[in-house]
């Protein structure tokens, strides 16, 4: 059976990326390409502008089968009941997604219609909706992928996505379309904290106190 | 209504005293018997009651949730300990594998400043909004100071990370004495940063409580004991101080809130089970030496292996470079150790209380490196994935293990919580909610 494919998630929190890594792994694309790439988005938004209407009309959901599209969490709730959806949803730092969106905005000369605070209330309210709303749905096959974890470690996020679709992907060039020079709203500007595994790098010496230390409290 | 709820107000202070491991029913039991006068006045009015914590009920994954207020399969740490990906290879988790913005970062993102003294998970000591001194598991003093400039002064103090317990562990005299010194210590420093330093949220958290019920529990629940009045005295000594802390508390001069909590409980040991043992015995694992000294030593043919204290492995081909267990097979497996080890009993008492798997209890992007199951152990049962022991039940002279449902929470103005993951959230709307 030709699986339909959903990448899914809040406004700038990553799910144009997996669109192209789920295109350059060899996923057909559902898209009319009418919104075309810019600045917020130079390798393209992979969108489908049917999607906008699908509280009204699903009947193209059929177009989707054996492809990915893109389709944003509010919408999800129209999709039809009785097919069955593999749901990719992206996640990402709800202070990073505020962030990024101003900045869309303000390189478009608009500006939010609610506070920075009120905007993450709101987001987070939302998820925590929608999730409980997942769990009750049959139809729909999720895994959650992070935003950091595309970025930090592009390897492992294309190989969950290969198991979980169960189709072989070209892994190579999933992890080549990921381009970390894009995250460029770090919710902590803090310096060396994005490398993963800083724990590797504790002396040996360090780990052996460690180690004494747990043995002493029943850990080890 | 929406756009009132965040404004600012920049006169609001919290604080907050965390006493690691101290049980919920203790502090009631002591309160009773007119041992800890402070505390009893304070918990006398506002919300004072229990708390569960994370599972497994470690300080290092516990302390993270409540930093975080998500549980590890967001924040990523699922105790001291844990496999680099892909490999049986051990490391240590610490503060910088954290994946998850802290309360305090989240706080600085509002402008505010927080002063935070010995909170466990915190180490290597990064930058945050204010001040920053790493509690357990913390190694050098350089590297748990934020910002560097605060050293020269914890020098001065003689600060101390924690007590020496390597020596500790078997002397009871020095516990209580080397004790009771990091607690001047502590109080010392504690005074010193909330003179000195422009602050919004001031933290101290006490470790000498953990050490203390690791080490003479027994003290506790045996009136007889020769070290009871010490134990008493000990708490005593803590009232007083969170007594003192209140004092100062009273006197600023702005909207403000007291917390208190611990990040688990505590409960005399009946015996310790080694799983790891259980596992060995019952054929699902194996080694490649005949004297293991760590669960990396892990053998052909594993089908499962643990890690302190109470997670479940499965050696899945494709996760592990040893693996065996086809994904085909994962889930009936899954329910046979499940249905296995609740049948662990000894003198004839079932020994665990319950067993999860990952999905229940975690969610979030790093479920992936959750355990498969975890066991939660019927008080008195001590759970440890130690492989260096010949039995499945034994005693290794502690004398207290960790609970995860006698944990204790306090406000003064009255927010109630059932559990660790709540109260970062209600410390961060106190902090930034408009005054009513």
């Amino acid at each position: 059976m030709e699986k339909i494919i959903v990448v899914t998630g809040l406004p700038r929190s990553g799910t144009s990326m997996m669109m192209q890594m789920l295109k350059n792994g060899g996923i057909p694309i559902l898209t009319d390409e009418v919104r075309k790439p810019d600045e917020d988005n130079p390798y393209g938004y992979y969108e489908f502008e049917k999607v906008k209407e699908l509280k009204k009309d699903s009947s193209w959901i059929d177009n989707a089968k054996g492809k990915a599209v893109k389709i944003i969490t509010e919408l999800l709730y129209y999709l039809p009941k009785d097919k069955k959806y593999f749901l990719i949803f992206m996640e990402r730092n709800v202070n990073e997604i505020v962030k990024s969106q101003r900045a869309m905005l303000e390189r478009k000369g608009q500006i939010m219609k609610y506070s920075e605070d009120e905007m993450k209330l709101l987001y987070k309210k939302h998820l925590q909706e929608i999730k409980e709303w997942l769990k009750e749905q049959d139809n729909f096959i999720t895994i959650f992928v992070s935003y950091n974890e595309v970025i930090n470690n592009p390897q492992n996020v294309a190989l969950k996505i290969q198991e979980f679709l169960g189709i072989e992907l070209d892994i190579d060039k999933m992890i080549k379309s990921v381009d970390p020079t894009l995250y460029r709203h770090k919710s902590l500007d803090l310096e060396g904290l994005e490398e993963k595994n800083i724990s590797a790098k504790i002396e040996k010496k360090e780990k052996e106190k460690i180690i004494e230390q747990l043995e002493m409290l029943g850990y080890l | 209504m929406l756009r009132n709820f965040f404004k600012k107000n920049k006169n609001k202070k919290v604080v907050i005293i965390g006493l690691d491991g101290t049980p919920y029913s203790l502090l009631k039991n002591l309160i009773n018997k007119d041992k800890l006068p402070n505390m009893s006045q304070i918990f006398s009015q506002g919300y004072f009651g229990p708390i569960t914590v994370s599972l497994p009920e470690v300080s290092s994954v516990s302390w993270s949730s409540f930093m975080t207020g998500a549980n590890s399969g967001t924040h990523g740490i699922y105790g001291f300990m844990d496999f680099k990906p892909g490999t049986y290879e051990i490391y240590f988790p610490n503060f910088s594998d954290l994946k998850t913005p802290t309360l305090f970062d989240e706080l600085g993102e509002h402008s505010k400043k927080s002063v935070v003294i010995n909170l466990p998970s915190t180490y290597p000591a990064r930058q945050i909004p204010g001040i920053l001194i790493s509690g357990f598991v913390a190694i050098e003093l350089e590297k748990a100071v934020y910002p560097s400039s605060l050293l020269p002064k914890l020098k001065e103090f003689n600060y101390r990370i924690d007590i020496d317990t390597s020596r500790a562990r078997t002397d009871p005299e020095f516990l209580i004495k080397d004790l009771d010194e990091a607690l001047k210590i502590r109080e010392k420093t504690a005074d010193y940063l909330w003179e000195n330093v422009d602050w919004d949220l001031f933290m101290v958290v006490i470790t000498g409580t953990d050490r203390l019920q690791h080490f003479l529990f027994d003290a506790y629940v045996d009136k007889d004991h020769p070290y009871h009045e010490a134990f008493i005295n000990y708490y005593q000594k803590i009232d007083a101080f969170v007594g003192r802390i209140y004092e100062k508390y009273l006197k600023l001069k702005a909207e403000k809130a007291f917390f208190m909590l611990s990040d688990h409980g505590f409960t005399q040991i009946k015996t310790e089970v080694y799983i790891n043992r259980w596992l060995y015995e019952n054929g699902y694992l194996k080694f490649d030496t005949d004297r293991p000294q760590m669960v990396s030593d892990i053998g052909k043919g594993t089908i499962a292996f643990a890690l302190d204290p109470s997670r479940i492995y499965i050696n899945l081909k494709g996760k592990y470079p040893l693996g065996v267990v086809d994904k085909k097979d994962y889930h009936k497996l899954r329910e046979e150790l499940k249905e296995s080890f609740l049948e662990i009993k000894y003198k004839g008492d079932p020994v665990l209380r319950k067993v999860f798997f990952k999905e229940e209890i975690y969610t979030g992007p790093y479920l992936d490196y959750a355990p498969d199951l975890i066991l939660l152990s019927k008080h008195g049962y001590d759970l440890k994935a130690t492989v260096q022991k010949d039995v499945v039940f034994g005693r290794s002279g502690l004398q207290g293990m960790h609970t995860y449902d006698d944990a204790f929470y306090f406000c003064d103005k009255d927010i109630e919580c059932k559990t660790i993951f709540e109260i970062k959230e209600k410390i961060i709307r106190t902090l930034l909610e408009k005054c009513s």
